[in-house]
């Protein structure tokens, strides 16, 4: 059960109609771009595969884990991430399901359901990418910063299940584009993914 | 009689009705499930697999689907019910697909990990390629779910631990929730605590479970389904106790008409009532007696004893209706009717020993209500009724020409014997499942929504004898190795035994013992980690809790009561009598001829069962035993009536059409598509009491005789009750009671029809009857 469920669609929905009629409370800057054109460019955006460049600093490590890899968005609504080195991974985040495919390992399977901190995690992603706030706004109070051209939003966990494991998760982008995200977790751990346009 | 005798009569009469319905009163309510009609097993194997037939996991699954609405509307109500559920008493386990293991489980698992996996290897090599995996895990986003134990489990115990324990074959899922294939339902799994056979606590818990559904707000236009043995079995009893109520009504009323029409006397009605009703009074005291109990369907067939005791009360209304020789013919009927009782009792006694619950009593029922029928029919009704209006003209001109046909029987008794010899391996009904009066698109919905499940036919085991718990458990593990080649080899799929949840005690120790202690641990440790990043101290936990396991007292099962595992675990180590068994369920057995290889040299506490196969042997081998005491009975019956007519020709008179009729009757079900089960021998058993009394009314009265004309008629309107009565039981939905109807009703008419064929002229030969 989700006790804060009902409450994460009220509150989106609220968004949304402020964000429509352009009084956005925490959109700053020209009166003509707000969250709701944000998302509407997100949804629009055109680059379906982006490059990634990802950093871990890890409070269990005594260096950083970098990695990179190809992070891309199917038609159909698939999340691919998939990297290259130093360990081949191939995951895939499609509707209610992840699947982690790793070189010489049997596939994993999980069901988002069934781990409502991935479920949370995973929308970060998933909803920023396609533009989609209704789903954002049910996992995370957002907040807007910057201008079109270079802009910062700010997801802080609603539920206390996803709280607990993350603290807050910064996009970076400019124009219809995501280029970092920042995901700074309750440990300390700090993982940092630069996408660049291939 | 004299008045002395006449009153000695009635009280002895009033005393035994009365003592027979103080047995009754304080005897406990009727038995109404099917499972207490079956056999009770004769070895301890026997009762467990009856009990894994009839009362293991499968019998107390209910499997619930919600319909209609959206799949988000069903899944809210999926996990809206199976948490409500969850929090009475009445379920033993709710699966919806939402993981559910509880805190508490976690952390037991957690502390007992290392005693409860396989030894793991905790040298410098072995430490070091699980932490470089684990270190290539966390590069990975999905170590965000269980990061957080990496540094008291390095090796990832746990994880494994859970793996082994995800149902072999889980059903897909769709918004967290089982789902069917085609995602139109959303289904749960509910165990309930009621055991099969206590109905009363399954009926409530059906009915909490649809009360509990729809109070839900998330329910409004969804509809739930249920399905399984639990609801099965609650349908049966509703079935059953109605169609016998009804059944029995409509009979009664047949028979009270066909008797006024007959008679036209009220006191006639009124009197043919008492040996009935002392016969079902006399015969359920004496199963209730001597069983301690009754089960309704025994109770059931009583209205088939109404089929052969009523007969008594219309011979001797139709012998009252004679004018001239009076005495004598009723002299004559006595010694006729004892001859019928005796033989009828003696079929009916073949029932009682055999092991078959349910059909002991039905033969003990049988016996003593023919008895008290018969005995009140002797010696209360002519006290009662001493005169009785002229009978009315022959309704029915006897079918002389009959006589004529004295060989059919014979050609008849070997045709249809014939017939069955030769298609005999497939008449008889050895599925217990067939007994059950559930319908067949019921038992289909089940199947296909169980499959969907996942939930496994819990048909294929390996059974593990032992004198205790530990041995039980220790032997679980022998078995582990043993299978081992077999699950790599292909031949079988999965195992699930009794020591994945908890091993041995013996196992357990030897586990601890292979732990390394801290200080080569922590050696080990160190000399792995140089080559790794991890941050120094961040494996203290690992350390301190190996220590912590080397010291830790086993786990047993009371450590286990009222987790999930400790319900699987129940589910696969029991206690029956003085021995344990452990129950290795086997999935995927591709190769059954190797497991009973295996079980055979191990043969002393291995054995392999496959459940289906197994009961129908048991019905196979009940159904041969029953058969061996009515061959026995029927040669005690020849021998009986031998003593008594002392005539090879006479004993082939009565015998024959008897015969015919039976061998008839169960060629005649084959050759309709029926399988003969059980319920069909008690029935064929009534055919052989019935015919009985008719052959020996026809050969001991000859044409000539005064009685003739009166004794043919009261045979009639005999059969004619006979027919009515047993005619309406075919109609029932019950396959019992369907069974014993289409039977009798067959056999009835033919043996009356075949006894008609031996009317003779031949003087009778002076009897001691």
């Amino acid at each position: 059960m989700r006790p804060g469920r009902g409450g994460g669609y009220g509150c989106a929905r609220l968004l949304l109609l402020l964000s429509l009629l352009g009084t956005a409370p925490l959109a700053n800057a020209k009166s003509d771009w707000n969250m709701a054109s944000l998302m509407r460019a997100l949804a629009s955006s055109t680059h379906a595969t982006v490059a990634f460049e990802e950093t871990r600093v890890l409070a269990y490590l005594e260096v950083a884990l970098t990695s990179h890899g190809v992070l891309s968005m199917t038609p159909d609504g698939q999340l691919i991430k998939e990297t290259v080195a130093p360990h081949q991974e191939r995951l895939i985040v499609e509707s209610d399901k992840v699947r982690s495919l790793r070189a010489g390992e049997d596939e994993v399977v999980l069901q988002l359901s069934d781990v409502p901190v991935l479920r949370g995690f995973v929308e970060a992603f998933r909803a920023t990418l396609q533009g989609d706030l209704a789903t954002l706004s049910r996992y995370y109070q957002l907040e807007l910063q910057g201008s079109e051209e270079g802009w910062r939003l700010q997801l802080r966990p609603q539920q206390a299940s996803l709280g607990a494991v993350i603290r807050m998760i910064d996009v970076a982008g400019a124009h219809s584009r995501v280029t970092s995200y920042t995901v700074t977790e309750q440990s300390g751990d700090v993982t940092t993914m630069a996408l660049t346009v291939p | 009689m004299s008045r002395r005798a006449a009153v000695a009569v009635i009280t002895l009469w009033l005393l035994s009705l009365t003592l027979a319905l103080m047995t009754i009163i304080q005897a406990p309510p009727l038995q109404s499930d099917l499972t207490q009609f079956l056999p009770a097993g004769n070895t301890s194997q026997q009762r467990l697999l009856l009990d894994e037939v009839s009362g293991g996991g499968a019998s107390r699954l209910l499997i619930a689907a919600i319909e209609g609405g959206t799949a988000s509307q069903r899944a809210a109500a999926s996990r809206a019910l199976a948490s409500a559920l969850r929090t009475g008493d009445l379920f033993e386990q709710v699966l919806n697909g939402q993981q559910q293991v509880s805190a508490e489980e976690r952390d037991l698992l957690f502390a007992y990990r290392y005693l409860l996996s396989r030894p793991g290897d905790y040298s410098v090599a072995g430490l070091q390629a699980a932490l470089s995996a684990r270190l290539a895990e966390l590069a990975s986003p999905l170590s965000l779910i269980d990061k957080s134990a990496l540094p008291a489990d390095p090796t990832a115990v746990v994880r494994s631990l859970l793996q082994r324990w995800q149902p072999v074959s889980a059903p897909s899922r769709s918004a967290g929730v089982w789902v069917n294939q085609e995602i139109t339902l959303a289904l749960l799994l509910l165990q309930t605590r009621a055991q099969a056979f206590e109905l009363d606590r399954q009926q409530q818990t059906i009915e909490v479970i649809q009360q509990t559904f729809s109070r839900l707000p998330e329910a409004a236009n969804l509809t739930l389904l249920l399905s399984g043995g639990p609801l099965f079995g609650v349908e049966s009893r509703r079935t059953i106790s109605g169609e016998t109520r009804n059944l029995t009504l409509l009979a009664s009323l047949g028979v009270v008409v066909l008797l006024w029409w007959r008679f036209r006397s009220l006191p006639v009605l009124l009197v043919a009532v008492l040996p009935l009703a002392s016969g079902v009074v006399i015969g359920t005291a004496a199963v209730m007696w001597l069983f301690g109990g009754m089960h309704g369907i025994t109770l059931a067939f009583g209205i088939t004893l109404i089929g052969i005791a009523v007969d008594y009360p219309i011979h001797f209304f139709s012998h009252l209706q004679q004018t001239v020789h009076r005495s004598a013919s009723l002299r004559h009927l006595w010694s006729t009717l004892l001859l019928g009782v005796l033989t009828t009792m003696l079929g009916f006694s073949s029932l009682i020993f055999s092991g078959f619950t349910g059909l002991s009593q039905l033969g003990l029922f049988s016996v003593a209500g023919l008895a008290a029928s018969a005995l009140v029919t002797r010696f209360l009704l002519p006290l009662l009724v001493v005169e009785i209006g002229a009978p009315l003209r022959p309704v029915l001109t006897m079918p002389l020409f009959l006589s004529r046909l004295r060989l059919l029987p014979l050609l008849t008794l070997l045709l249809s014997g014939g017939y069955l010899l030769v298609v005999q391996g497939q008449i008889w009904e050895t599925e217990l499942s067939k007994l059950s009066p559930v319908a067949e698109s019921a038992k289909r919905q089940y199947e296909t929504l169980r499959s969907q499940l996942g939930v496994e036919d819990f048909g294929r085991m390996l059974l593990i004898r032992g004198d205790s718990e530990q041995q039980v458990l220790q032997r679980s593990e022998q078995l582990e190795r043993l299978l081992h080649p077999a699950v790599a080899d292909g031949l079988l799929h999965h195992v699930e035994l009794p020591t994945h949840y908890l091993p041995s005690e013996h196992e357990q120790r030897h586990r601890q013992s292979l732990l390394p202690d801290s200080e080569t641990l922590r050696a080990n440790l160190q000399q792995a980690l140089t080559t790794l990043p991890f941050k120094p101290g961040l494996f203290a936990p690992f350390l301190a809790q190996v220590e912590e396991s080397r010291q830790l007292p086993p786990l047993n099962r009371a450590r286990l009561a009222d987790t999930a595992m400790g319900m699987r675990l129940g589910s696969l180590l029991m206690q029956r009598d003085a021995a344990w068994f452990g129950i290795a369920r086997l999935t995927g057995v591709t190769d059954e001829d190797a497991l009973r290889g295996l079980a055979a040299s191990n043969a002393q506490w291995l054995s392999y069962l496959n459940v289906h196969q197994e009961s129908s042997q048991l019905v196979v081998d009940y159904l041969h035993e029953a058969l061996y005491y009515f061959a026995i009975a029927v040669v005690v019956i020849v021998l009986l009536l031998l003593a008594v007519m002392r005539s090879l020709l006479l004993v082939w008179r009565v015998f024959m059409p008897v015969a015919a009729a039976v061998a008839l009757a169960a060629a005649l079900q084959v050759l309709l598509g029926e399988r003969l089960s059980l319920f069909h021998v008690a029935a064929l058993l009534l055919v052989l009491g019935i015919g009985l009394d008719y052959a020996l009314f026809v050969v001991r009265t000859p044409r000539r005789s005064a009685d003739f004309t009166t004794t043919m008629h009261s045979l009639l309107i005999c059969n004619g009750s006979t027919l009515l009565v047993f005619g309406l039981l075919a109609q029932s939905e019950v396959p019992v009671l369907h069974a014993i109807g289409l039977t009798v009703t067959l056999g009835a008419f033919a043996v009356l029809l075949f006894s008609f064929m031996m009317v003779h002229d031949d003087p009778l030969p002076r009897t001691g009857a």
